[in-house]
């Protein structure tokens, strides 16, 4: 059949990692280029995730560093004369801008046709109504909701619907007010807070179904309408719980074929009537005691669920998608994995998958931990196992290597686990063995935690294999029991904890036993045909391997595992940067290792061998075993693979690249200061201490305030800055427990100083610096959460001259043979060195595409013992900007305080490019949300102590020059007013509600554009309501999408934006394309230059469905 | 020894008669999840609830491993049910392991000694060289009805269908009756009548049924005297390959046969299905020249016939599942269009 096939597709990308919508949209994107370029298709990305493998330099097509919002897209489309569009795989984000586009008349003005779905079923699927009438039509049952206008209208409609039912108020942000309702008693109560809350008196009552399953289908459909489900999945925890936050199966455990037919066959037929072509997500609830079901969500376009379902299954959902939009019909597509049967078909699965979710809840201390209809994991990963239990334990501790699914030894009174099971939080499974120990019925604890009992019995499994392993403390294992603690999943070190051994000894005991995994294939047809995947995973549910060692010279490479904060998508990018680099060096074989389902490096077709694995030495030693590699690669991903590092050496795995020895030089703190010390690099003083009273008087010494932190330090984890000697006290207790074996660091905080990153390879002797990135906030801030700059704003060449040096002499002192990052603070001319790690750092992928260097090439090269092609120091082209902006997830997470600090609270990052400074960083912050009102309109300030006051002056005058309307609260106001600016009304505290103009006040009218609150720097007692003000402050700017800014450099590059934005229109340009020329992105006026102004579109439209 | 690729459905696929004879292999880790129903319930037409016939049909089932079951339909356990009936759980097998074996060395025979005492490898090797081969048992007789048994849709006036029942699965029947109309099971060796009590029988559904076709000479004999009434006609499994027998076509064995519920099935105009299957025997499409029958639908995969029509439009075949049980049933269309004929001539 000859296809039309369009000639220049715009691809939408999803943007910067948040919660709802993170790396799953970079496997997707990723395979629909494969797919486009197979095709011949040319493909413009827009994307501005400058950490993501889709936006790397294309074989076919050009990237595009911009938002992704209508008004940025429109010039793509027009000046590369785009004849198609693909919105699907961008998740949320993609599939509003391009529904806004048609919506706009756009596309049609343009001649540009929207591949796959129509948006007119895209539309069916996001719209309420729409929606109700398509699936009637469907014949597929929905849940109605009713409005209702007084208690007792709540009343009789409930009575009609039938408790529990769930109360939504209409209007407000986060479902706040609303909630779940037994009884009428209950109801009366729920409804009357609701309808006072609700602006329009107005609450949704719905028939209630957190105790049903969930139950999730994929399906991919074609032109023709020929349709299928890739997979189902069933979530764990039910209903009540997000699907994102849920533990989920693949397949569904609990589903008899009746059940399963019943919703696989309403899944096609919602496929049908939206006119899917591609690939949708249908959700459903199921009764657990009968048939009935509802639809609850339909998705059209590739999701977390898909990413999911495709590394689950082996069937490549994403490039089936694009092929199917481009025009294909399924029976014309092969299956990848086995190369001779068709795409055209359901995957057999012959193992279990478990995705378990990532939460780094620890990094928000005042969010609210349950789980409920709002997601707020970060990452996830999914375990491969013969049995749900081994599946699921992996899982556990592929979240967090350090973390083993088991019970308590002691539990808790009943009451206390009772009620933990009815509010289910991240850490619900271990209180479901808590709850076994205790001796709660199993049935108990199903209904309690409505968790359908045969989850509740698999966990049983687990509680009785730890039972029987404690009764043979001090006695010799029998090989039965070892056998079937190891076939349910646990982990030699947990087997070891429960008996009072050592790991050594359990691993030694079981491999003279025998009792070793054995390597199988994921296939996608459970061995009916055969297949040379090269896709893997270690069972002892298996008898032998099923592939034999790799070529000799092989090279293992870990990855990151889970997204977490501190560590996602950048290190993907790393791991997959090497892969490349080590094969195109020659080497034989490359496997990878990784956890993480939301990832382009667990894509099989890309590594040599892919081990979905847990991250951990009892499994690198396990696969050591078998293959038997040349090498190991730690050091691309991220802190967890480095940790490792001493660890997997010491069991003699030959390690690739820098030596473990130089390792704990740089991240042992006394190990490296003395080297520092050495080789004459100023750092700051600090000394590692283990008693308060050693703490105190060094402090005393060097003076608050003082930046306190343990060692082995994860993205700030328990870093602080204390301001004072009664926090010290307070604070301490709290960072030595988290890390005993290590000691905590004192050393001395320099305000106001600059920081400056360095990213780096090295082969030992040359050192090829690839970037110097320059913070817009000062020291305080974490790396991740600050703005970085290249090239650097303000410092002098001199300087960098320094920091260059510094990084020279520490490569050839430690012997460096790989990728390093050093940071720097820098005080007038002064440079002291804070850290070096000996890794791939967040900011590689920042400064490799911006200066076009291909760093991790270069560090296969050293890692293989060749030298460096090239030393010396990356520049970005003469006349460019780049400006990397994180991304924060505040609003998902209910009760986070935004405020920052040292410890990393960001989830994302984006990086756009421009001819000047304020060009790129208001584009990047458009790309984050972040609103600009360049017409003018009313700043709300607040800063603590006198030093940021003064700071924030020059910004303050530059708004009241742009026409702003100023507040403050009266310190800071009266301050203004004493430098000279005119008007700033005062606002009162929104503890003093007595005293208008409030605070309060102005934040409900929404009388308010932009605020900035810096509270001062210290904690004592008296101060404390006043600091609780202004966390509701800030949690109410977060709520109401209002522009917030807690550091005063970050407001005052704003407001430079701002004034950039009233005389200019904003560019819009690719930075690189395969028809560009070598170096490309140097060219800045290839083509007709594009411009965006926004001036007029400042007010963005209502927001469409929220990201899933 | 066979092995089925399906996820869910064990209690349809141990009852249904086409594995009668055979020891069947679940490739899928986990079985007994969700228990069995109570294995007396009867459907309004009196057929057998939940399951593909009133009995376990296979000799013996190989698992990797047996789960505690939970569900609210579920009145016994999967090892408990085939205890009572006498049929053997294998428990704790690498069954990827063995699928390969039996894809690599195509279905084989295997013997399971069940006790407490272990008899030697060669014992068991001399027990399975004197057992009976497959193609040499009578299963047919075993599964298929003595004598005509009607069955009422409930609605009066229905038109009747007759079923040639060489042990066809309770939801080929329920796919019939759901769509009003009766149907009488008939038995295999028998030629339909032109009226059963008095009524005019419209139509002929041949179904699926253990065993080897070209051994079933009987069965076609039957069939093709049944054929000159010119009745339409459904062909369903086993039934597309005695169809093709009896219009002088040829059937082949399989190396591993086709068992699962994630078969495509391409039809001429490039719409495709999923289907369930069940089959280790197909019909070789070239031996359909000059029968009066063509090809209708392929699988992709490996070129084997999927279905067939032919004889001005009467006869209508699959190869393959339409009724599910266990399965997807986006073919079921070939019940709607073959109920359709049974109206017009009723």
């Amino acid at each position: 059949m000859t296809l039309d096939l369009p000639k220049r597709v715009v691809v939408l990308g999803s943007g910067a990692l948040k919660i709802g919508e993170a790396g799953e949209f970079d496997y997707s994107g990723s395979q629909c280029l494969k797919a486009l370029e197979e095709e011949g298709v040319f493909a413009v990305v827009v994307n501005p995730n400058i950490a993501t493998l889709q936006t790397d330099p294309p074989r076919l097509g050009r990237t595009y560093f911009q938002p992704v919002t209508p008004e940025f897209v429109e010039p793509i489309l027009e000046s590369e004369r785009a004849d198609a569009i693909l919105l699907s795989f961008g998740g949320q984000t993609a599939l509003n801008c391009g529904v806004a586009l048609h919506q706009s008349g756009v596309l049609r003005r343009l001649g540009v046709r929207v591949l796959g779905t129509p948006v007119k079923g895209i539309e069916q699927t996001e719209d309420r109504a729409l929606f109700l009438n398509l699936m009637a039509k469907a014949d597929v049952p929905v849940l109605k909701s009713h409005a209702v206008y007084s208690v007792e209208e709540a009343l009789d409609r409930a009575k009609e619907i039938g408790y529990p039912v769930i109360v939504r108020v209409a209007f407000t942000l986060g479902g706040k007010g609303g909630g779940m309702a037994r009884d009428p008693e209950e109801l009366r109560q729920v409804a009357s807070r609701g309808l006072r809350a609700s602006p329009v008196s107005q609450v949704l009552l719905e028939r209630y179904v957190g105790s049903f399953k969930q139950i999730e289908y994929e399906v991919v459909r074609d032109r023709l309408g020929n349709g299928l489900t890739v997979c189902n999945m069933e979530n764990v925890l039910g209903m009540r719980v997000h699907t994102g936050d849920n533990i989920v199966v693949a397949p569904s455990q609990t589903l008899t074929d009746s059940e399963y037919q019943l919703l696989r066959a309403a899944a096609l037929r919602a496929a049908d009537v939206c006119g899917i072509v591609g690939e949708c997500n249908i959700q459903f609830a199921l009764d657990p005691r009968n048939e009935e079901y509802y639809a609850i969500e339909i998705n059209a376009r590739l999701s977390r669920s898909s990413a999911l379902a495709s590394k689950a299954t082996g069937y490549p959902l994403a490039y089936v998608a694009a092929k199917l939009a481009l025009g294909y019909t399924l029976p014309e597509l092969k299956n990848r994995v086995t190369g001779v049967t068709t795409a055209c078909f359901e995957p057999a699965m012959d193992y279990v998958v478990v995705k378990h979710p990532r939460w780094d809840m620890e990094k928000f201390p005042r969010a609210r931990r349950d789980l409920g209809p709002t997601m707020k994991s970060v990452g996830e990963v999914m375990g491969v196992g013969a049995t749900f239990p081994e599946a699921l334990l992996k899982a556990v501790r592929m979240t967090e290597p350090r973390l083993d699914l088991s019970p308590p030894d002691t539990p808790r009174d009943r009451a206390a686990i009772l009620s933990d099971l009815a509010r289910p939080t991240p850490t619900v499974l271990w209180q479901v063995l808590e709850a076994l120990e205790a001796g709660i019925p199993p049935s108990r604890i199903s209904e309690e935690s409505w968790i359908d009992p045969w989850f509740v019995a698999q966990l049983e499994e687990v509680a009785r294999i730890t039972k029987e392993l404690r009764r043979s403390k001090g006695r010799p294992f029998s090989h039965d029991l070892l056998r079937r603690a190891k076939r349910l999943g646990l982990s030699d070190r947990s087997i070891a904890r429960v008996t009072d051994r050592d790991e050594e000894t359990v691993r030694a005991d079981r491999t003279a036993k025998g009792i070793v995994p054995h390597i199988r294939m994921i296939d996608t047809l459970a061995n009916e045909w055969p297949s040379r995947t090269n896709y893997l995973y270690l069972t002892y549910g298996a008898d032998t391997d099923e592939v034999g060692p790799p070529p000799k010279g092989s090279v293992l490479v870990l990855g990151a595992g889970p997204y977490r904060i501190g560590s996602s998508v950048e290190f993907d990018w790393s791991t997959m940067n090497l892969v490349e680099g080590l094969k195109a060096e020659g080497v034989p074989g490359v496997a990878v290792l990784n956890s993480n389902p939301e990832t382009v490096s667990t894509d099989y077709d890309r590594s040599d061998r892919l081990y979905f694995e847990e991250i951990t030495l009892e499994r690198v030693r396990d696969i050591y075993e078998k293959e038997r590699f040349r090498g190991l690669v730690s050091c691309v991903g991220s802190q967890l693979a480095q940790n490792m590092t001493p660890l997997l050496a010491a069991c003699g795995i030959p390690i690739l690249g820098t030596t473990p020895d130089s390792i704990d030089a740089a991240e042992n703190r006394s190990r490296f200061s003395e080297l520092l010390e050495r080789l004459g690099i100023p750092q700051p003083a600090w000394k590692a201490f283990k008693t308060l009273e050693d703490a105190e008087r060094f402090a005393d010494g060097v003076g608050y305030p003082v930046l306190v932190r343990p060692s082995y330090v994860l993205s700030g984890a328990a870093m602080r800055v204390i301001p004072g000697r009664a926090d010290l006290e307070r604070f301490l207790s709290a960072a030595v427990r988290i890390s005993p074996e290590y000691p905590v660091v004192i050393s001395k905080f320099l305000e106001g100083a600059g920081e400056i990153d360095l990213d780096a390879v090295s082969d030992g002797e040359r050192v090829l610096v690839a970037g110097i990135l320059e913070h817009v906030e000062q020291a305080g801030v974490h790396s991740g959460d600050a703005i970085l700059v290249l090239p650097p704003r303000s410092t002098p060449p001199a300087v960098q001259e320094k920091m260059v040096q510094a990084a020279q002499a520490m490569a050839r002192a430690l012997g460096i043979k790989g990728p390093f990052n050093v940071q720097f603070l820098v005080v007038g001319e002064e440079v002291y060195v804070i850290e070096l790690n000996l890794r791939a750092s967040r900011s590689l992928p920042f400064v490799s595409k911006a200066t076009g260097t291909p760093v991790l090439r270069e560090a296969a090269r050293a890692m293989l013992g060749k030298g460096l092609s090239r030393s010396g120091t990356a520049q970005v082209p003469f006349g460019r900007w780049g400006v990397k902006v994180p991304q924060f997830s505040f609003f998902q997470v209910e009760g986070a305080d935004p405020l920052l600090g040292v410890e990393m609270q960001s989830t994302g990052e984006v990086a756009c490019f421009g001819p000047t400074f304020p060009d790129a960083l208001v584009k990047a912050m458009v790309a984050t949300g972040m609103k600009f009102v360049p017409e003018g309109g009313r700043a709300f300030l607040s800063v603590g102590g006198p030093r940021l006051k003064e700071q924030l002056l020059p910004a303050a005058r530059l708004l009241e020059r742009l026409g702003f309307r100023l507040m403050a609260t009266e310190d800071t106001a009266a301050y203004l007013t004493g430098q000279g600016i005119r008007e700033v009304t005062v606002l009162y505290k929104i503890m003093e509600p007595e005293r208008e103009p409030n605070l309060r006040t102005v934040l409900e009218k929404g009388e308010v554009d932009l605020i900035l609150n810096v509270p001062a720097s210290f904690t004592q007692e008296k101060f404390e309501r006043m600091l609780e003000d202004e966390y509701i402050l800030r949690r109410r700017a977060v709520e109401l999408a209002i522009p917030l800014f807690t550091s005063v450099e970050t407001f005052s590059a704003y407001a430079g934006g701002l004034a950039w934005l009233r005389e200019h229109p904003l560019t819009v340009e690719a930075l690189y394309g395969s028809d560009m020329g070598p170096g490309s992105g140097g060219a800045l006026d290839w083509n007709q230059p594009r411009s965006v102004s926004l001036v007029r579109a400042s007010r963005k439209a209502p927001s469409r469905k929220r990201r899933r | 020894m066979v092995f089925t690729t399906g996820m869910v459905g064990y209690p349809e696929s141990l009852t249904d008669p086409s594995y009668r004879g055979q020891i069947l292999t679940f490739t899928y880790p986990l079985l007994g999840n969700y228990g069995v129903p109570a294995p007396q319930a009867r459907d309004p037409w009196g057929l057998p609830d939940g399951f593909e016939s009133p009995e376990i049909q296979v000799r013996a089932a190989i698992m990797q491993n047996l789960e505690p079951p939970h569900h609210w339909n579920s009145k016994t356990s999967l090892p408990a049910w085939a205890s009572r009936s006498g049929v053997p759980l294998l428990v704790g097998i690498d069954t990827r392991r063995l699928t390969a074996l039996l894809r690599s060395r195509g279905v084989m025979r295997g013997i399971l000694s069940v006790g407490k005492k272990v008899p030697s490898t060669e014992a068991l090797r001399r027990e399975l060289e004197r057992a009976p081969r497959y193609e040499e048992e009578d299963f047919t007789s075993e599964v298929t009805p003595r004598a005509p048994q009607l069955l009422s849709c409930g609605r009066s006036g229905a038109p009747l269908v007759a079923v040639l029942d060489c042990g066809i699965k309770a939801s080929i029947l329920r796919s019939l009756l759901r769509r009003q109309v009766d149907v009488v099971r008939w038995p295999a060796r028998s030629a339909i009548e032109g009226r059963f009590q008095g009524r005019k029988v419209s139509a002929l559904l041949v179904g699926n049924g253990p065993g080897d076709p070209s051994t079933l000479q009987p069965v076609v004999e039957s069939l093709r005297e049944s054929s000159r009434r010119g009745l339409p006609v459904l062909g369903i499994c086993l039934g597309q390959q005695l169809i093709a027998l009896a219009h002088g076509g040829r059937t082949f064995k399989l190396k591993y046969g086709h068992r699962g519920q994630n078969k495509p099935v391409v039809f001429p105009d490039g719409k495709a299905v999923i289907l369930s299957e069940n089959h280790g025997y197909a019909v070789d499409p070239a031996s359909l020249k000059g029968t009066g029958l063509e090809a209708w639908a392929f699988n992709p995969d490996d070129g084997t016939l999927e279905g067939m029509r032919g004889r001005g439009g009467r006869v209508l075949a699959l190869q393959g599942h339409p009724e599910g049980g266990p399965g997807p049933r986006e073919a079921s269309f070939v019940f709607d269009r073959f109920v359709e004929k049974v109206r017009r001539r009723a």
